[in-house]
């Protein structure tokens, strides 16, 4: 029950700002709801409902074996409870920007919430495509409508090379709802209970691999990755960084490897190759990136290419390590974007080699960003050293080849991560950064409470831990049962 | 009706068909060809008659009266086409000054 | 009196101070004018150190103390549980006194040093936050504990080196010195990772109880000393990760005291200690960190010999006497190697305090060469200069001859050679300090001359340095080993914590004073050599762009190994970076996806021309159509 309210919230929201003419005060009502939420969630985690008052089943066409089928266990909650973290703060960073149709644009970002909720809830697998799918429409009009220069063309790609990846997608789905034993049901159960034979059916997982992988990106489907992020407004950005990449790496977790664990386990070897050298590759390019958000875009993809190295390493370090990295990855992410905001509105740049120098002018600006530098890379005691040797934990395990390459992320990610700090921060100030004002109240209550969170989870991350402790060790048990 | 019957048997069936068939093709031809639009007409009509001519030469070599009906039928639509067709040419003329067709080509992309 | 365990249970008291410190210097940095961040700042060391003494009298009434406390379950997943706890033994406690101890005579030197920088607040925070993560670091009850503090320590001496951001030079040292630490870390993690699958714990204890009975030279556990090295070969600055450190003195010099001289850097020295239960089971490993420690003793001494700014000659130095602390490791003698860190700590601040007085004097000046003669200007200075000079050459009764010579000894009982080429080193580094010493403070003033004569340091800078001269000096008599009728109570101190190597014989007493007496000799001479050259004949080293013969150019180059880095590791990254984003990403990859999308275009347009218009051609094809589904019928029926 209480996932329906999760769903239907912003939905709501979402339509109550649309429809009902001449409202004013529409960010405040779209910043009240998802708070809401966010409230919501952190009593339902405290209070420790249990999973069977999250689900819900309601017939939609029962004939055709599709029901609405919510639920949540831990993995989901972690996720739910992300989106519902970020998108306040997604709503907060535009608080004082001027942007032409507001009621149009929050209303999107709350159909976003709805379909990532719905996404990460959904237990009926054309449920979760039809989520899927509605999650890139209110996306693809906030990049259309309110991007930066060549939007329009940046857009498009995007779009049809994601859409391009859900056709894949629902043929998979398809074709799977014909091999379950009659009667014939979409239901996420019954797709569990499938067994395929890795050699007739090997192409099942490869379309369902490549629209997953198209999704996070990862090597080599992410050409529209870095366009897509600096071309996009900053919610856009931090909405797709923060928010739609996870939906590939919880879909890779939740719907492909216990679907479909024998070939998993038979081709991850050559999926983790690829992702571990796509992650190298990006982090190797991001070193000359100058375009701040395009730097942004590529640490990203870095990430994501060890998430998903990690995700096929089977293991439960490794699981866990990829859940809590994609809490931590989201948090830090809308909060690199929302610098890379202040930077643009302060110097009408983002080119880093003008840069230089701001620590200058403002040095609490550049200690926060510092501390979110470092969380990118991984230093203890911040949030992205325990996703990160929960991974590299899972790679050994799995083997030490795939540890030392996936390790090599600490060591790159160091040599760009401060490189970049150098460029903006330090150095001598020029006429650009001379005047740099530094935070003001409004900025420091976006950014303080995240980067509290960065620092709280990194010391005491049990909490998301026991999360998805158990929900991670019944999907390996599931996996290598059945295998 | 037998007197007719059996002089056309004197002529094999054949050779109407091969005749028909010829002027049919001969029409195809034209209309595809030929620039002219009245030229076009004419050959539209060829093909008419030469469809005509062949359904009475079988009408005539089964001595089913049908056939030749038939070709009243044929001669009624093929009046009434033509009405049609000079009154589109008539048109034509009027607004492009020619009786080209290729010269209307903007029914396309 | 009072419980031993009660006391150890609040030592969480004593990391707690600096954070404490480090917290109200950075965020109410703005109420705090004058000199209020240092002196709270010290205190919160001074607080740490206090209470570290009070361990240290329980561990050395009882050696066998060892208290585990736990403070709360940080990781626990899987099977991967991790608490996070300190472990009170004698060993940490050791450590702890050295980083509080001597960390607290830095920070009150350098409420004088740091007096006009106008970022002193920021100063003393990150000092404290490097305290912070250094005491992680030794009081950590299993090795991730001690990896959160060991990036920790990484991160402050990014800070810190980096301080004067403004120049761009400095940055680059301070990345140069993070990425190097970080590609030391990877091996470490790796290391970690090892130890968990093997042993299915990172607790020490547990580990090493788990080592009993197993059988030395298994592949697992040299893998994982392997491991644990590259880490410990970055963060002390051993060949080949050893070229972050002269950079790193780019950071204030109370900094290059601390942080790289007497405590981080020496947290590899520290690790492998505390792992020396591992090491003495994969003897391989040893051997192998006795040829690097011992190599870069030497490469790092030769390359002393010719470095002209008096912190690069430090800096230089302390990576050599790293090396000898490694190649105590390597030899077995864990807790000669932990001596010679306490020692090398003391005279080590002291030099590098010193130097600072001198460079404060001067007005930031750092090249030897223009020194000279400061000696009746800078009298305290100048005493304790010598002081520390005697110290790191080994010259009794100072602390340097005691700690130094128990390696020399070691050096010969596993092989005479390794005797000679340490000593040899040994021989170096006196030649090379003197020379510092008699460059800076004898002979005639090279200096520019200012409106003001150079005048001694306040007192706030001079105190530390008289009581790390005590300490240079007295220092050693911790350990007087029994050739001279001690009883070695430093070594008895340490033995509960660490293992014992096979395999080790002692010497006879006449062997000792024999090597003794010739060590000593030898020392001598150098040292008047080292006076003949530099004060008898006054020889000043040549400018920079003097032209040597290629044998000196070589040395006075470093050996090249900067710009051979430069040439095979950083420009080549920086090639590929660019080529890569611009052939393969945009050319290939981003070409091939385009094509695909602009596949539809093109098809579009080329079937877009059967729409042409033409009347005629329309009726073609319809035509055609027609015929073709006739023909069609006809092959098929």
């Amino acid at each position: 029950m209480w996932s329906l309210v999760l769903i239907l919230t912003p939905l709501l929201a979402a339509l109550i700002i649309l429809i009902i003419p001449g409202l004013r005060k529409v960010k405040s009502i779209a910043l009240t709801a998802s708070l809401a939420l966010l409230v919501l969630t952190c009593t339902l985690w405290f209070t420790g409902t249990g999973e069977k008052q999250y689900s819900l089943i309601l017939p939609w066409i029962p004939s055709w074996g599709i029901w609405f089928h919510v639920g949540m266990d831990g993995i989901s909650f972690l996720m739910v409870l992300l989106t519902n973290l970020l998108i306040p703060f997604v709503i907060l960073s535009g608080w004082h920007k001027d942007i032409k149709l507001p009621g149009v644009f929050y209303s999107l970002i709350l159909l976003v919430q709805f379909a990532l909720t719905g996404v990460f809830t959904a237990k009926n697998a054309v449920l979760f495509y039809f989520f899927w799918e509605l999650s890139l429409i209110p996306v693809f009009f906030m990049l259309f409508l309110w991007g930066g220069e060549r939007r329009q063309s940046v857009t498009m790609k995007f779009f049809i090379y994601t859409l391009f990846g859900s056709l894949f997608l629902i043929a998979v789905f398809i074709y799977l709802y014909f091999q379950a034993p009659s009667p014939h049901s979409f239901e996420y159960q019954n797709l569990l209970n499938i067994n395929l034979e890795p050699c007739d059916q090997y192409w099942v997982f490869w379309f369902l691999l490549l629209s997953f992988a198209i999704k996070i990106p990862l090597f080599p489907f992410h050409s529209w990755q870095p366009d897509t992020y600096t071309v996009a407004p900053v919610e856009g950005s931090m909405l797709l960084g923060g928010l739609l990449m996870k939906m590939g790496i919880y879909a890779m977790i939740r719907w492909m490897i216990p679907v479909l664990p024998s070939f998993s386990l038979q081709w991850g070897y050559w999926i983790m190759i690829f992702a571990l050298a796509g992650m190298i590759l990006f982090s190797v390019i991001a070193l000359k990136q100058n375009n701040f958000k395009t730097f942004i875009a590529w640490s990203s993809l870095a990430h994501g290419g060890l998430m998903g190295a990690a995700i096929f390493s089977f293991n439960e370090y490794a699981l866990q390590g990829v859940l809590f990295q994609s809490f931590s990855h989201g948090i830090l992410i809308v909060l690199l974007f929302y610098f890379a905001q202040l930077i643009e509105e302060r110097t009408q740049t983002l080119n880093m080699a003008h840069l230089g120098g701001l620590k200058v002018a403002a040095p609490r600006f550049s200690a926060l960003m510092l501390v979110v530098f470092l969380g990118s890379i991984g230093l203890p005691l911040t949030n992205g050293f325990i996703g990160e040797l929960l991974m590299l934990l899972g790679l050994f395990s799995y083997h030490l080849w795939a540890a030392i390459l996936g390790g090599l992320s600490l060591v790159l990610g160091a040599v760009y991560m401060l490189y970049a700090y150098q460029k903006t921060a330090l150095g001598p100030a020029n006429e650009l950064t001379a005047g740099f004002t530094d935070l003001n109240p409004r900025e420091l209550v976006f950014i303080l409470p995240l980067v509290a969170l960065v620092l709280l989870t990194g010391i005491y991350p049990q909490p998301l831990l026991t999360l998805t402790e158990g929900p991670v060790k019944e999907l390996i048990n599931l996996a290598f049962n059945i295998h | 009706m037998e007197t007719v019957t059996t002089a056309i048997r004197i002529i094999p069936l054949e050779h109407y068909i091969i005749l028909c068939a010829a002027l049919f093709s001969i029409g195809v031809a034209g209309v595809l060809f030929r620039r002219n639009t009245i030229i076009i007409l004419m050959c539209i009509e060829l093909m008419l008659n030469s469809v005509n001519l062949l359904l009475t030469a079988f009408s005539a070599y089964h001595s089913d009266p049908a056939g030749q009906v038939f070709v009243f039928f044929i001669m009624v639509v093929a009046a009434a086409e033509v009405a049609v067709g000079l009154a589109i040419l008539v048109m034509m003329k009027r607004n492009i000054n020619s009786v080209d067709i290729n010269l209307l080509n903007r029914l396309k992309w | 009196m009072v419980n031993p365990a009660t006391l150890a249970y609040y030592s969480w008291f004593v990391p707690l101070f600096p954070l404490a410190g480090f917290l109200v210097n950075s965020l109410f940095s703005r109420f705090l004018k004058g000199g209020r961040a240092g002196y709270i700042a010290s205190l919160s060391v001074g607080i740490s150190f206090l209470y570290s003494l009070i361990l240290f009298f329980i561990v050395r009434d009882n050696h066998q103390f060892a208290y585990t406390l736990k403070l709360f379950s940080f990781i626990q997943t899987a099977g991967f549980s991790i608490p996070f706890e300190f472990l009170i033994d004698s060993l940490s406690v050791t450590m702890m006194l050295i980083v509080t101890g001597v960390g607290l005579l830095i920070h009150v030197y350098s409420i004088g040093y740091m007096k006009e920088d106008e970022r002193f607040n920021e100063f003393f925070a990150q000092m404290n936050l490097f305290t912070f993560s250094m005491l992680l670091l030794v009081m950590g009850a299993n090795y991730l504990i001690l990896f959160i503090g060991w990036e920790g320590v990484g991160l402050c001496s990014y800070l810190l080196i980096g301080f004067w951001y403004k120049q761009a030079d400095y940055n680059l040292a301070a990345r140069k010195a993070f990425v190097m630490n970080r590609i030391g870390d990877l091996g470490f993690i790796l290391g970690i990772f090892l130890l968990f699958f093997t042993f299915g714990t990172l607790s020490f204890h547990e580990i090493f109880s788990k080592l009993e009975g197993v059988s030395s030279g298994t592949l697992t556990i040299s893998l994982i000393t392997l491991f644990l090295l590259i880490g410990a070969l970055g963060k002390s600055a051993q060949i080949p990760l050893y070229t972050w450190l002269p950079d790193a003195m780019a950071g204030p010099t109370p900094i290059s005291a601390l942080i790289h001289a007497a405590t981080m850097v020496t947290a590899g020295v520290y690790m492998i200690a505390r792992s020396s239960a591992l090491y003495v089971l994969a003897p391989f490993t040893m051997t192998l960190i006795v040829i690097i420690g011992l190599a870069t003793a030497l490469l790092a001494a030769v390359i002393a010999l010719y470095q002209n700014d008096i912190k690069k000659v430090l800096a230089y130095s302390t990576v050599s006497q790293l090396g000898y602390m490694f190649l105590a490791l390597g030899l077995g003698a864990f807790s000669s190697a932990v001596f010679h860190l306490t020692t090398h700590a003391f005279f080590k601040a002291l030099l590098f305090l010193a130097a600072g007085s001198v460079i404060h004097a001067l007005h930031g000046e750092q090249d030897i060469r223009k020194m000279g003669g400061l000696k009746s200007f800078l009298p305290y200075t100048y005493w304790v200069f010598l002081a520390g000079t005697l110290a790191i050459s080994g010259i009794p009764p100072f602390s340097g001859f005691f700690s130094k010579d128990e390696i020399l000894v070691q050096a010969w009982t596993a092989n005479p050679l390794l005797y000679i080429l340490a000593l040899s080193g040994a021989l170096l580094t006196c030649f090379y300090m003197f020379r510092l010493l008699f460059l800076t403070f004898s002979g005639e003033n090279r200096w520019k001359p200012f409106t003001a004569s150079p005048h001694e340091s306040p007192a706030v800078m001079v105190i530390p340095l008289v009581l790390l001269a005590v300490l240079s000096f007295a220092g050693g008599f911790v350990n007087i080993p029994e050739l001279f009728g001690g009883s070695a109570s430093f070594n008895r101190l340490l033995a509960p914590a660490l293992a014992v190597a096979s395999g080790h014989h002692s010497l006879s007493h006449h062997t000792e004073w024999t090597l003794l007496l010739i060590s000593l000799l030898l020392l001598a001479g150098s040292i008047a050599l080292g006076w003949i050259i530099f004060v008898k004949m006054s020889r000043v080293p040549g400018p920079d762009g003097l032209i040597r013969p290629w044998y000196n150019r070589i040395v006075f180059k470093k050996f090249y190994v900067d710009e051979a880095y430069h040439y095979f590791f950083v420009r080549p990254y920086e090639y590929l970076s660019s080529t890569l984003f611009e052939n393969l990403e945009r050319n290939v990859i981003n070409r091939i996806v385009n094509f695909t999308g602009n596949l539809a275009f093109e098809a579009g347009a080329v079937i877009r021309r059967l729409q042409n218009g033409n009347i005629s051609f329309y009726a073609f094809v319809m035509v055609a159509g027609i015929l073709f589904f006739f023909i069609l019928n006809l092959i098929i029926t």
